[in-house]
């Protein structure tokens, strides 16, 4: 375990200097001009004179070659320092750190409600299974995996906040303001732990230890919650890994409707913009979160599951 | 802090390593931590404080307009971000477009030409900065200082050797070469006049806490979050009739119109025609229309073997029916455009447009040598069908449909084509035959402005390549006429032979919609020019 944590941290660095470069080059070779997007934005959508794009591409170190700029990325990188956006001038690093807590608040919010509603919503489809509570069920499930969050975040907003007025359709600080955001974040989510937790179930629900704790006269609850379900949620570990990992990186279509004020929302106005450092810095903070979730989901089978084994040998 | 973290970490450490740690109860240990972490985190994710806040929260009785926008995302500095500054009520400009789209003294006075390069500017008395200094010629030299040091593009636009204090009431700005125009180009928001003693020294420092000479003053702001601000009681046309006006940020116009319908706020800026239909079934919300200013328009690429000949270009433009563009795209809520100003800018009396004629566009490819021998429906010449490549881009929404409609009209003449929704500055690097654009023909509303750059050989917005030697002789006769009859004279030539010439392809100006609640009070607009949008009239009931 300790040679398998060892390796696992020593590849880090390099995988984060892999997906920097290849992060790097196709920002590169994206379409279009930076310092003219920028310039046309603030001249109030009007194009800009072409002196004032060519000074500003020699500003901002455009006109550099590729290898030049990213080793100057890089090395302010190893420093903490992303760089500054090119539309607000304004520090990478502290515009991500400033809106951190917006996105925690949501990805925690939309990770709670997902767990509290997935899983025992797939624990009474397996129960259920083959009646119209598990039809019910599956079919909701679809419909939360199926539908795009830019369709269901406005009619819920009109369903909610403008037809029955019981929640606010925008604004950011108070509980009632996350409940649509976090609502509409959590369904994908929902429906693929209602989906898995139903699946795995109904494979325990046919295992040996399961007719035998049955033929012991144990009740059916019991069977389910304690022997069945505990060993139907390893899969879900993975799953819910994977989840944090893009509810963190920034709901971006979540946050970019509800106008809340979290690094998925800065990321689409940078990518919109060419803001290439916000993007590049977004990259990096999205690879570090995913590798470091990623070890933490191995982690946790180790220690959900001693049986299981690191690195082809058996711990 | 240290220590009790580290006691717990212990204490956790050893009931994982005891005997009688099962896989189950890890199971439910690792529950606990999950549970507590998302409590921790749900705790830790408070909403943020606001960065730039400055006052104490205001009394409940205050008049607070609320105003959902496009985008919040830069600090609302007068010399970088006048985008933000001028129309939230912050900043002015010495001069600003009237309602006739005409330059008129805002902080100036007015303007006198002294001499081909030197241009007077008498100011404003009794105009006061949000710090309570008055705005004085030394203050005015200063801030245009500012807006040349800290800004590239101003530098250019203005291409001002110096300016230049006469008396405490007047300011000379000298320019690099004669400038028939330039209380126009004053009109430009980032021209904003600020107190320089408030400016930042660092270049790297933005200036939105700099004071400036609005009816309201900054308050606070969250990029993309929010900004508030405040009546400035000294205002130099009368008391702002709201105590506040709160401003938030949705790139999304369905968010901006859910946000009116729901309450939550009391204007939405640039709705969508179809929002716009939707308010307007709404017996408690209204749409106000301003006029247009922008324009919907073809780039010709006049490097395209295609477009070479003038026939071909001619018969395209008069196959788009620009009134059906109007009704069925914008859903009303536009202008047909025959040439590059909206209605009213410029009056040409020898100016013909591109009326709507298909059988001529269809003669006109004939007599171009188009005919179509295979019956397909496409015109050839030479055993090659005529095939346009149309590009757009999609963040003004109105230009994917309006080229899926060119894209049928040309059908209609024998053309075919097909659409390409791309990056809108691909239209500066060819690859295409006509690039749908948007842009503003009328800012410092002079033609000479648009004309330069438009029709003029390497025009910074000439991005299809037009060049004609008749079109860039007339522009720079422009350049250099002075007298006002003299300069529309040769305007309406150039403005003629560039149309005679399908230098592009105009083909609406869209008006720009505000959806508001009934109770909003806004005698005084919208203008034409989305700059000018919070003035100290605008307020509730």
């Amino acid at each position: 375990m300790g040679a398998y944590l060892a390796r696992r941290l020593l590849t880090l660095p390099l995988l984060l200097v892999g997906i920097s470069i290849i992060s790097f080059m196709l920002l590169n070779f994206a379409p279009g001009d930076a310092a003219e997007i920028t310039l046309r934005r603030q001249n109030g959508g009007v194009t800009p004179p072409r002196e004032a794009v060519v000074e500003l591409r020699q500003e901002l170190g455009l006109d550099d070659a590729l290898p030049i700029r990213y080793g100057r990325w890089v090395s302010s990188a190893v420093r903490g320092d992303l760089g500054d956006s090119y539309r607000s001038g304004s520090s990478i690093a502290g515009e991500l750190a400033r809106r951190l807590p917006a996105t925690l608040l949501l990805a925690s919010a939309a990770l709670i409600i997902a767990v509290v509603a997935g899983i025992p919503l797939g624990v009474l489809a397996a129960v259920k299974r083959g009646s119209w509570v598990d039809s019910v069920c599956r079919l909701s499930a679809l419909v939360g995996a199926a539908v795009p969050s830019y369709v269901l975040a406005p009619a819920l907003m009109l369903l909610f906040a403008v037809k029955l007025d019981w929640l606010p359709a925008i604004g950011y600080g108070s509980p009632k303001n996350l409940v649509l955001p976090a609502l509409v974040l959590s369904l994908g989510t929902m429906a693929q732990l209602m989906r898995l937790t139903r699946a795995t179930l109904l494979d325990v629900l046919n295992q040996d230890h399961i007719r035998t704790a049955r033929a012991k006269g144990l009740t059916e609850g019991l069977v389910v919650w304690r022997h069945a379900l505990k060993n139907a949620l390893l899969p879900v570990v993975t799953v819910l890994g994977t989840s944090t990992g893009y509810l963190l990186g920034g709901a971006v279509i979540i946050e970019t409707i509800f106008g809340w004020p979290g690094v998925g929302q800065f990321v689409v106005v940078g990518i919109s913009q060419r803001d290439y450092p916000v993007v590049q810095g977004f990259v990096l903070y999205m690879a570090v979160i995913f590798l470091v979730v990623n070890l933490a989901v191995d982690i946790s089978y180790r220690w959900l599951d001693p049986r299981l084994h690191f690195g082809g040998r058996f711990n | 802090m240290y220590n009790l973290t580290f006691e717990v970490g212990f204490f956790f450490t050893q009931i994982l390593a005891s005997e009688g740690f099962t896989m189950h109860s890890r199971a439910r240990f690792l529950g606990l931590i999950f549970v507590t972490l998302i409590l921790a985190i749900t705790a830790c994710g408070g909403p943020a404080t606001p960065s730039t806040s400055g006052t104490t929260a205001a009394p409940v009785q205050d008049r607070v307009l609320k105003v959902a926008m496009t985008f919040l995302d830069e600090p609302p500095d007068p010399y970088q971000a006048g985008w933000l500054a001028v129309p939230t009520g912050l900043a002015e400009t010495l001069f600003r477009l009237g309602d006739d789209l005409k330059p008129e003294p805002w902080l100036a006075t007015g303007a006198t030409r002294v001499d081909p390069t030197t241009w007077e500017i008498g100011l404003r008395a009794g105009v006061k900065f949000h710090n309570g200094a008055v705005m004085d010629a030394a203050k005015v030299k200063g801030s245009l200082d500012l807006a040349l040091l800290r800004r590239p593009g101003t530098r250019v636009l203005l291409d001002v050797d110096r300016v230049e204090v006469k008396d405490p009431s007047t300011v000379l700005i000298i320019t690099n070469a004669p400038n028939p125009t330039l209380p126009g180009l004053l009109t430009n928001q980032n021209t904003s006049i600020a107190d320089p003693d408030t400016v930042p020294t660092s270049l790297e420092d933005s200036a939105e806490r700099a004071a400036m000479t609005g009816p309201y003053k900054l308050m606070s702001f969250n990029a993309d979050q929010e900004m508030t601000v405040e009546a400035h009681a000294d205002y130099w046309q009368g008391t702002p009739a709201m105590d506040r006006v709160e401003y938030v940020a949705f790139t999304q116009s369905d968010t901006r119109l859910i946000a009116l319908q729901s309450g939550d706020v009391d204007i939405s800026v640039n709705l969508s025609p179809q929002g716009a239909v939707v308010v307007g079934n709404d017996s408690s919300l209204n749409v106000r229309t301003a006029p247009p200013s922008g324009m919907l328009f073809m780039f010709v690429n006049h490097e395209s073997p295609a477009m070479q000949d003038p026939l071909v270009r001619r018969a395209i433009a008069i196959a788009v029916d620009r009134n059906a563009m109007a009704e069925g795209v914008a859903d009303g809520n536009a202008v047909p455009a025959e040439s590059l100003f909206p209605p009213g800018f410029i009056s040409c009396q020898n100016n013909a447009g591109y009326s709507y004629d298909p059988e001529a566009a269809r003669q006109l490819l004939v007599e171009a040598g188009y005919q179509d021998e295979n019956g397909d429906g496409i015109v050839e010449k030479d055993g090659k069908a005529l095939e346009l490549v149309l590009q757009t881009y999609p963040e003004q929404p109105l230009l994917p449909p309006m080229l899926e409609a060119f894209q049928s009209m040309l059908r209609d003449i024998g053309v075919g084509a097909k659409v390409q929704i791309v990056e809108w500055t691909l239209a500066s690097q060819g690859g295409y035959d006509l690039f749908g654009y948007s842009n503003g023909t009328i800012t410092t509303g002079d033609p000479q402005w648009a004309l330069t750059r438009q029709y003029l050989t390497g025009g910074d917005e000439n991005r299809g390549n037009f060049s004609n030697s008749r079109v860039d002789e007339l522009i720079g006769q422009l350049s250099a006429a002075s007298e006002p009859a003299q300069r529309q004279q040769v305007a309406c030539d150039a403005l003629q032979a560039g149309q005679e010439e399908v230098a592009l392809i105009p083909v609406m100006f869209p008006n720009q919609l505000y959806g508001i609640s009934d109770s909003v009070v806004w005698t005084s607009g919208p203008h034409a020019v989305q700059l000018y949008f919070i003035d100290h009239l605008i307020g509730l009931k």
